[in-house]
């Protein structure tokens, strides 16, 4: 058995929370240094959902359970099935992609979390490409999310894993064209005034929420499942079932969190105990 | 064998004084970005300090050439083989190296354990938002924690956890007196002018005296401080996973830790922050 860190490393400007309006750049402020003090303290900033996260149902439902109330027996040591659903820059995951690689997965076995790898997430692209490896990751479409939902509910998933960088539809309608399109010092992201401005006018009349063309993919995957996005390096994974342990940063009554995912893979990782 | 997942990591919520009570720390605040009611969804803006929150510590804490916390092998973070220590302390109660070595000496320490040292101060949620949990904790004296890196050492062992929420003495003598004895209000969190300016005057001098332990510690050691529920790991063998925040080139993170006990080894029905069923 060997173990594979499936989790984006979080530095500077890092591309995934820092394009759009609702983004935080993850950030880091020396608070103590070694050159000073002799010590080294930092102070963080960033977003909830920055690089691979785990996020839940609650980010669009008040009512659904939120980061401090998981079941956490259910997010380590987790049997996970890996399927290979290859995409390039931009392209979508169809319904055609769910019934040919998911549905019919001879290793898909019931309850299983399910990894879908598209291949973006490997060979550190999110360095080579910067912000483009959020705008232009590959995604769901609105009724590949649709299928995927409706599989993994017939077999009683309600864990699914992706090396997309966002599982929605790219804000494609208005948050594309409007604001991540534009040159990086024309959005300067939150708390700047800009952003702050964009999202007083980002409503759901106007792709917010999930609406169509925005996110809608997103809202259907969040509602039947709990999607762990940017999961990165599943190049690396060499057996069909693996071992999944994703745990959030434990913040309290948070609708999503930043999380760490690590996955055993080897002959004995898919008959654990 | 069944297993009981129980969750070690103190909740990080703007209701808790953690982060503000030195000149060094950042609170954990948070700021609404999009909300369900106007936007649709729900998503926030975060700050805090790399040390506010259940945390692993690495070498590159104390020197600028030690290995930073990404640096832990991912096959060392997860169901990895734990002794729990028992070194029971109370309020303010410096542990001594004697405490330490008859700790290890009464547990069933194997070789490349990671060693989980349980004083009972993480045991009552309910204190989680007072600032006598973060100023009264138990710490390590320099010499225990000496005493315990040599141990671990001998022992193959890279990895202690505690649920003192400090190593050293909270604040050790110099920031705990020249600062954290203000008034609070002369006393504001990094990044008020206040503490930018205390840190500049806050040299190594006193630096390698009030945090004594913990580079004591953390130069060889990986170590996980503020562990909570540990009441809950009623087994002395566990398995614990480390999910350490995953920041690029520093020294210390906030990490999530979940422990896996045994019921058969008398994980009790209704443990402290237990997290789900038996799995």
């Amino acid at each position: 058995m060997r173990t594979v860190n499936l989790t984006l490393p979080l530095y500077p400007f890092m591309p995934v929370g820092n394009v759009w309006a609702w983004d935080s750049p993850f950030q880091l402020t020396p608070v103590t240094t070694h050159e000073r003090q002799g010590v080294a303290t930092h102070q963080m900033s960033f977003h909830s959902e920055a690089g691979t996260r785990l996020m839940l149902g609650a980010c669009y439902d008040d009512d659904a359970p939120r980061i401090h109330e998981l079941d956490y027996g259910t997010l380590v040591n987790r049997e996970t099935v890996v399927i290979d659903i290859p995409k390039q820059a931009g392209e979508e995951i169809e319904p055609d992609d769910i019934d040919r690689a998911v549905a019919k997965d001879p290793d898909y076995r019931d309850g299983d979390a399910v990894l879908l790898r598209t291949g973006w997430g490997d060979d550190e692209r999110y360095r080579a490409i910067g912000d483009e490896y959020a705008t232009t990751s590959p995604h769901f479409s609105l009724a590949g999310a649709k299928r995927l939902a409706e599989v993994m509910t017939e077999r009683g998933s309600d864990l699914m894993l992706t090396d997309c960088a966002y599982i929605g539809n790219l804000g494609e309608g208005f948050m594309f064209p409007e604001w991540a399109s534009r040159k990086p010092w024309d959005r300067p992201p939150f708390p700047s005034q800009q952003a702050r401005i964009y999202m007083r006018h980002y409503t759901p009349a106007r792709g917010a929420g999930g609406g169509a063309p925005d996110w809608g993919s997103s809202v259907v995957l969040h509602l039947a499942m709990s999607p762990v996005a940017a999961v990165a390096n599943c190049g690396a994974l060499r057996g069909k079932r693996v071992r999944v342990t994703v745990l959030p940063l434990f913040l309290a009554g948070a609708e999503g969190a930043p999380c760490t995912v690590l996955a055993v893979d080897g002959d004995e990782a898919g008959d654990a105990r | 064998m069944t297993l009981r997942t129980i969750n070690l990591t103190r909740p990080i919520t703007t209701e808790s004084p953690a982060g503000s009570l030195f000149p060094w720390e950042a609170p954990y605040r948070t700021e609404e970005i999009a909300t369900l009611t106007y936007n649709g969804a729900n998503l926030f803006h975060i700050t805090m300090g790399s040390g506010s929150a259940t945390r692993l510590l690495g070498p590159a804490l104390g020197s600028p050439t030690g290995a930073t916390t990404d640096r832990l092998p991912p096959e060392r973070l997860v169901n990895r083989a734990a002794v729990v220590v028992d070194c029971p302390a109370g309020p303010g109660g410096e542990i001594s190296a004697d405490q330490v070595t008859a700790a290890l000496a009464g547990a069933d320490l194997r070789t490349g354990d990671a060693v989980v040292l349980v004083t009972g101060w993480g045991d009552d949620p309910a204190r989680f938002t007072t600032e006598e949990f973060y100023l009264d904790s138990p710490y390590l004296s320099v010499e225990a924690a000496r005493a315990l890196a040599e141990a671990l050492d001998r022992n193959s062992s890279d990895l202690l956890l505690t649920d003192c929420v400090y190593l050293d003495r909270p604040g050790g003598e110099h920031a705990r007196t020249e600062w954290t004895e203000l008034r609070p209000w002369l006393r504001p969190a990094f990044p008020s002018d206040a503490a930018k300016t205390y840190i500049a005057h806050y040299r190594p001098e006193k630096v390698r005296q009030d945090w004594a332990a913990t580079l004591a510690l953390t130069a060889s050691t990986w170590t996980v401080a503020g562990l909570v529920g540990c009441g809950a790991l009623t087994g002395r063998r566990v398995r614990l996973t480390l999910a350490p925040l995953p920041v690029q080139g520093v020294g210390e993170v906030p990490c999530t830790v979940v422990a896996q006990v045994s019921t058969d080894a008398g994980a009790p029905a209704e443990p402290v922050f237990s997290s789900g069923d038996q799995t």
